[in-house]
């Protein structure tokens, strides 16, 4: 079966008054095995059939453009063709349906699902004589932290990372690999935040340099902190006072809001009231801190007795509890006095 | 009357609560009404995130990775071979033989000029004449003085080599011999004493590129 070379338009380069005549075309193609070179000539527009073939090897493919009086060169194209040709891509899945880039938080799995085309199969009768790129392909995984206080590496000049995997895939493949929490390092792994890269790269060949297949990241984000402040639970309120809520790292798809009950913390309580002006909610690409003062808590509480406070902080991945606080309500009116009867 | 009475103050006390709060069902959202129960988990601790992670290579600790490398589509350079390309790249001329006629001249890959008579010395790698011309346009002009020689794959690739017999047999007809393939020239491997030919591969069929066979 022929091999078709399908030829770039040979247009001549872009000198003033060249004109296209005045060059002469060449295609040369050179067999990395062999080595043996092979000339067609060609016209300026066209296709024709290289009869030498294309093995595994692979075979360059050069354009080249001649001036027929100046000998002046020009490279227009090169192309190396293989019998084989690798490919691979990348998909993360992750909790967030966001669309612009894959993100998710620290504590949330995630799925790397990698699709390999091209390899040669053990049985193939090439394979023992194969180079090694035809075989197999690298797989890597590296994440990169970004800066403290920030939130992308727009003032980093050359982000360094580390490698959590070195790995290579040798068959023609779909392969999904699931991490349960992010592979990012640190003191305090519920803070981290930054990127996770997943390459598939081919192997270099015949002069022809690894190459990166495809490459995808996933950023991950740190999980929120809350805190309320404001009220005591040592203390009984005849009215309860404003509460103060700090918010950190709100997840950039969020709702954060304070809700009440009657009795003490419980997992699953009855009679819970929902705090209307404290809702926070985010939509971001990147977290946001807010700071906020419920007012009007007073009349959330509208039974004497123990009472709890919670922050609860709902994402795409279900809602958390950032903080809770009890507070004690009493509003009986204690007199210390006696009925005097005078007489 | 009295019932009357408590029904309308109990109505009255109702429509009053009503702007004040909205009462929320276990689990519900405002306004949502009853729904399932919001299932609320803790927050996460770092020694929780810590069992959950993978294992590292302990091979690969302390290596590290620029993001620039990644971003690159060339991750690894192998020198040898990119010296060889880069001179490759250079010229088509300087790597080719040159051969020249009356008023115009050509060149065809080196290796694929198979005997020079020495009368024609002058005109292969030698000065050019006129301008330059593809292949095809040339040989028509100066078929008299040129012969084509037809080679297989395997014989310019030194599979199954030309023996010095035939070389020599070319040297009679005293004309110049260009190997030719299909229409092209085409360089050919000389058969050296003491060295192997090339390990070739065999061409792969269009339909097989793309979809090695299954296991």
């Amino acid at each position: 079966m022929k091999k078709h070379l399908l030829l770039l338009v040979a247009a001549a380069p872009c000198l003033v008054s060249a004109d296209p005549t005045d060059y002469v075309n060449f295609v040369r193609q050179i067999q990395q095995d062999s080595g043996v070179e092979w000339d067609m000539s060609v016209a300026p527009n066209g296709t024709k059939i290289s009869p030498t073939g294309v093995s595994v090897a692979g075979s360059f493919f050069e354009l080249w453009a001649i001036h027929n009086r100046s000998v002046s060169e020009y490279r227009l194209d090169e192309q190396y063709v293989t019998a084989y040709t690798p490919n691979a891509t990348v998909t993360i899945v992750t909790g967030d349906p966001y669309l612009s880039i894959p993100r998710t938080r620290v504590d949330q799995p995630f799925q790397v699902q990698i699709s390999v085309t091209g390899l040669l199969d053990e049985n193939d009768p090439n394979y023992a004589t194969a180079p090694d790129a035809a075989k197999w392909v690298d797989y890597t995984n590296y994440t990169f932290a970004y800066p403290d206080g920030a939130y992308s590496f727009e003032d980093v000049r050359n982000p360094v990372g580390t490698v959590v995997t070195e790995g290579y895939m040798e068959e023609t493949a779909n392969t999904t690999i699931t991490f349960s929490a992010t592979n990012l390092t640190g003191p305090d792994l519920t803070q981290v935040k930054g990127e996770e890269v997943f390459t598939i790269t081919a192997q270099a060949d015949y002069g022809v340099s690894a190459t990166i297949l495809d490459s995808e990241k996933v950023q991950i984000w740190p999980i929120a902190t809350g805190t309320i402040s404001g009220v005591d639970s040592s203390r009984y309120y005849e009215q309860v006072p404003p509460v103060s809520v700090s918010l950190v790292n709100l997840y950039p798809d969020s709702t954060t809001y304070l809700r009440i009950y009657p009795g003490p913390r419980k997992e699953r309580p009855d009679g819970t009231k929902t705090v209307n002006s404290s809702f926070v909610i985010i939509e971001d690409s990147i977290p946001q801190n807010r700071d906020l003062i419920a007012k009007s808590m007073d009349r959330y509480f509208t039974e004497e007795g123990i009472h709890t406070v919670e922050l609860l902080h709902r994402t795409p991945f279900g809602t958390d509890l950032l903080d809770a606080v009890e507070v004690n309500v009493d509003r009986t009116i204690e007199i210390n006095g006696g009925v005097i009867d005078q007489e | 009357m009295n019932r009357i009475g408590l029904f309308i103050w109990l109505t009255a006390i109702g429509v009053n609560s009503l702007g004040a709060v909205e009462l929320v069902a276990p689990g519900g959202e405002p306004g949502k009404g009853r729904g399932k129960a919001l299932n609320v988990r803790p927050r996460m601790t770092h020694e929780q995130l810590a069992s959950l992670q993978r294992p590292r290579d302990p091979k690969l600790k302390g290596q590290t990775v620029r993001l620039s490398d990644l971003q690159q589509r060339n991750l690894r350079e192998d020198s040898e071979a990119s010296t060889k390309a880069a001179k490759r790249r250079e010229s088509l001329v300087k790597r080719s033989t040159i051969v020249s006629g009356a008023s115009s001249w050509t060149i065809v890959p080196r290796g694929s000029v198979l005997n020079t008579p020495t009368r024609f010395k002058t005109r292969v790698n030698g000065h050019r004449k006129g301008k330059l011309e593809n292949w095809r346009n040339f040989y028509a002009k100066n078929a008299s003085w040129i012969r084509l020689l037809p080679v297989t794959l395997e014989q310019a690739t030194g599979q199954d080599p030309l023996s010095e017999e035939y070389l020599e047999s070319l040297k009679r007809a005293g004309l110049l011999v260009v190997a030719i393939c299909q229409g092209g020239p085409i360089s050919v491997r000389l058969p050296v004493e003491g060295e192997k030919p090339p390990k070739v591969f065999k061409p792969v069929k269009a339909a097989d590129w793309k979809s090695p066979s299954r296991r």
